[in-house]
């Protein structure tokens, strides 16, 4: 049984880090299409785009420092894994659902925001501030997912 | 294909329709005092390389820049055809008929096409249309040459194309299902079908000339339009006025070139659509559509300065733009 529990910790781990990345990685990469096509036509517009092409990538970073502190918790860095029972695991696991399935489609979500944010800044360049700010309010429920997600692993007692 | 996937493409067309000529500026041109001082309005914002190149020149020059930024842009070339349908039928005509004229096709057919015009001139040539790859198009191009031999009648070989055209627009409608692209098929091919039927009225053609020349319909009714043009310029009249087209249509009873100007004005308003959408085909569609408009006003205001026509007249006939 605490293998089970060390095995669904590790999953949730796994999760946080892999949706939210792949999350991130789909909304980056969108902003990034949409970045490319301003650039061929606006080359000086390099440094407006970045800063709206870097805003889904925040995701998947939130899931890595979950999962990080997770694997901190049971001891993988330290060598010494602590025994987990089935609950426990269950409990870690279930922490880190916010980050991995909020991370997953706020990324995604906010890429589309950013794309079109490219399309608006690529007609109107003074309005970077507001593309970013409709960007980031996406970003919000990203940064909720990560408090509780964080709050709860750091917070469930272990060994 | 996903919407996402026109991201770059989307975002490019964003930037080069900054560049497009907004209402101000094509007044600046009507008004100009002559084609010099248009070729140095042109030339002041980029739209010509030299105030020494033609007027031929100068459109054909911003006829391949736009196909050549939207060929290299869009993610699917597939969805090319569907900007070329008109080009690529109004080039089989040219082809067909110029068997019968005996003149070189390649004066008349125009840019851009999907059509490779090489292996369209030899099919002519050799009266083989199974060497074009499509088969909707091969089909036709037999039918209307046969129907040419047959009647010894030119223009029913045109109808047939005609038609063909307006089907394969149906087609490529239905394929896309909805947006700006359908919108504007439905559009054109409304409108053609209801200038065919007030020809056919005023020269009073057979029922199997209509049948034929009259294809399918978006917002007409087909069997409809047809049994009102049989009946002659009155009945065609109350029909459309019942359809909402009554206004365009009554533009053509009184003149054709109003008529023209509308039914453009009309598909650019209706770009105008996808002016705000993020991704998806719409914008380019839109955007091929506008800068097309806009090729064509700069067109006529050059043509008419270089023959002298009244501002006033002028005035009337530009299209309105995009931006």
């Amino acid at each position: 049984m605490s293998n089970l529990g060390l095995f669904f910790a590790i999953l949730g781990a796994a999760l946080a880090v892999g949706l939210a990345g792949i999350g991130s990685a789909k909304g980056v990469g969108l902003t990034g299409e949409a970045a490319a096509g301003l650039l061929s036509e606006k080359t000086d517009m390099f440094g407006k785009v970045l800063t709206l092409q870097i805003l889904p990538g925040t995701q998947g970073l939130y899931g890595f420092i979950v999962a990080l502190v997770l694997l901190n918790k049971i001891g993988v860095f330290s060598g010494n894994v602590v025994e987990l029972t089935l609950q426990q695991g269950l409990s870690l696991f279930a922490a880190c659902l916010p980050i991995a399935i909020t991370g997953f489609f706020s990324a995604i979500y906010q890429g589309r925001v950013a794309a079109a944010g490219i399309s608006l800044i690529a007609k109107q360049p003074t309005m970077l501030g507001k593309s970013m700010t409709l960007a980031s309010i996406v970003e919000l429920y990203a940064i909720l997912t990560l408090l509780v997600s964080f709050l709860a692993v750091f917070n469930i007692s272990v060994g | 294909m996903k919407d996402t996937d026109y991201a770059f493409c989307v975002a490019a067309i964003r930037a080069r329709e900054t560049d497009l000529f907004a209402a101000p500026f094509i007044k600046k041109l009507v008004e100009a005092e002559g084609i010099k001082q248009c070729m140095m309005l042109l030339k002041s914002v980029g739209w010509l390389e030299s105030e020494e190149v033609s007027i031929r020149e100068a459109v054909r020059n911003q006829q391949e820049d736009l196909w050549n930024f939207i060929s290299s842009s869009v993610p699917d070339k597939n969805v090319l055809k569907y900007l070329c349908v008109l080009n690529d039928f109004f080039n089989l005509k040219v082809a067909v008929k110029c068997i019968f004229s005996k003149e070189k096709p390649d004066d008349f057919y125009v840019k851009p096409t999907t059509l490779d015009l090489k292996l369209l001139s030899k099919a002519a040539e050799k009266n083989d249309y199974n060497l074009l790859t499509d088969s909707f198009i091969s089909n036709t191009a037999m039918s209307a040459y046969e129907l040419a031999c047959k009647t010894e009648n030119g223009q029913n070989a045109e109808t047939v194309i005609d038609s063909a055209a307006i089907e394969m627009l149906k087609k490529h409608s239905e394929a896309i299902g909805k947006g700006v692209y359908c919108d504007i098929c439905a559009f054109i091919a409304d409108t053609s079908n209801i200038k065919t039927a007030f020809r056919c009225c005023f020269t009073e053609k057979s029922k199997d000339f209509v049948n034929l020349a009259i294809s399918s319909c978006f917002k007409l009714d087909r069997s409809r339009i047809i049994e009102a043009t049989l009946n002659g310029i009155e009945a065609l009249e109350a029909y459309l006025s019942g359809t909402c087209y009554a206004y365009g249509s009554s533009l053509y009873l009184n003149d054709t070139v109003k008529y023209d100007k509308w039914c453009d004005d009309r598909i650019i308003e209706i770009a105008r659509g996808s002016k705000y959408t993020a991704f998806g085909f719409d914008p380019v569609c839109s955007y091929y559509y506008a800068k097309n408009s806009e090729i064509k006003t700069v067109n006529m205001i050059l043509s008419a300065k270089q023959a002298g026509v009244p501002q006033d007249v002028l005035k009337e006939r530009v299209r309105i733009a995009y931006a």
